[in-house]
């Protein structure tokens, strides 16, 4: 498919993209999962985790973990709500067009939707070893899947460009 | 199906914005977001080729060394790809054993093979069916981060089971490889330029590739 206009532009993306920001620290300040084991307990933050990799002498898959489940993400959402925010108040601010590069190559990179099934995975695995209580980031990232897919969608590159053009 | 490639008009469409404009030179910048412009990715089948064989050759300790070490009162356990995939048919999520198993190793073999196989098939000339192998290539795009799949499960498990003496579990070598397989043949996907699929077809001729092509497939489509 070559193109599909969304129906209402940057006016339906912007305000997506922030609902996304706001998820997407909730799902990186709470727990995912919290362990209990004879009393013992344990949670798990995506940081955490990355953490934890790192101190076990796995930086490469803390880099890993970090980069696709945190930064990448973080970079696609801030460089849209920069490049659409600018737009919303009718300014080009210097690296206009940097700024959509980057939310253009980090996407591919940002993988919320695959670390949500993973923590479907690891839940399961420990079902029956322990008690699992569910964390306020693990809906976090439920919804976060849902409402960052819909954003990138309501994106019309053509739509930002002559925006843009317009403004210069 | 018909007509001229926007490359041999010496045009080119920008990656970024998707702005069409004429390319002049060597070093040519998009004229409405600065981005570099290419007739195709350069250097697409060196580095493609490049990244795969990295690939390959990773592939083999990723599936055959642990990705995951597990020590409990019951003693130590490590777990490959494969035996990750075992355990959680046996405990009776055959659903998630078939995510998993789809995850971490259909998707990263057909990946590796569908790849080598547009590698190849762009040296044919004419190439035939490029549309179909264009299809293969945006699924190939699509399909390439769910196997990061297992590297989240090993993290997620290592950071929560940590109970002291009962139970721990940490990630091991196996883990680094396969996500490197991931990386690489995320990477040889992007430098790969679809394109050249369809300058293969053209090879020979012009729209006059194209043509034959069609015919031909109409021909193999006849019953003997």
């Amino acid at each position: 498919m070559l193109r599909r206009r969304p129906r209402y532009g940057i006016d339906q993306s912007l305000p997506l993209f922030v609902a996304a920001a706001i998820l997407l620290v909730m799902a990186n300040a709470f727990p995912i999962v919290t362990l209990q084991l004879q009393g013992d307990e344990t949670d798990a933050t995506l940081l955490r985790a990355a953490r934890v990799m790192y101190d076990e002498q796995r930086p490469d898959v803390a880099l890993l973990v970090l980069v696709t489940g945190v930064l990448a993400p973080a970079l696609q959402i801030g460089a849209a709500l920069y490049v659409l925010g600018a737009l919303r108040m009718r300014r080009l601010p210097r690296g206009f067009a940097a700024a959509f590069r980057l939310f253009r190559q980090s996407a591919p990179w940002a993988m919320i939707e695959v670390f949500a099934l993973g923590v479907l995975v690891a839940m399961v695995k420990l079902a029956h070893v322990a008690t699992i209580v569910p964390g306020i980031a693990l809906w976090s990232f439920g919804v976060l899947m849902v409402v960052l897919a819909a954003a990138v969608n309501a994106i019309d590159t053509r739509e930002i460009w002559a925006r843009a053009q317009a403004l210069r | 199906m018909s007509g001229r490639s926007a490359a041999s008009l010496g045009l080119a469409g920008c990656h970024d914005c998707g702005l069409v404009s004429r390319v002049t030179g060597h070093a040519s910048a998009c004229p409405r977001c600065g981005a570099a412009l290419h007739l195709r990715k350069p250097d697409s089948l060196n580095r493609a080729w490049a990244l795969m064989i990295a690939a390959y050759i990773l592939y083999v300790p990723a599936n055959l060394l642990p990705i995951m070490e597990t020590s409990s009162l019951f003693g130590a356990q490590s777990d490959t790809i494969i035996s990750g995939v075992v355990f959680l048919w046996h405990s009776g999520s055959w659903d998630l054993a078939a995510i998993v198993f789809v995850a971490s190793v259909v998707v990263p073999l057909s990946k590796l093979f569908a790849l080598t196989y547009l590698l190849l098939a762009v040296r044919r000339r004419p190439a035939r069916q490029p549309l179909q192998k264009t299809r293969l290539y945006r699924m190939v795009e699509f399909v390439g981060k769910w196997s990061m799949l297992d590297i989240y499960v090993v993290a997620l498990l290592a950071t929560v089971v940590k109970f002291q003496a009962l139970a721990s579990i940490t990630a091991a070598p196996g883990a680094v490889a396969f996500g490197a397989v991931v990386i690489l043949t995320m990477l040889a996907a992007q430098s790969f330029d679809p394109r050249l699929l369809w300058d293969a077809a053209d090879a020979g001729g012009g729209t006059a590739g194209a043509t034959r092509t069609c015919r031909r497939d109409a021909v193999s489509a006849l019953p003997p």
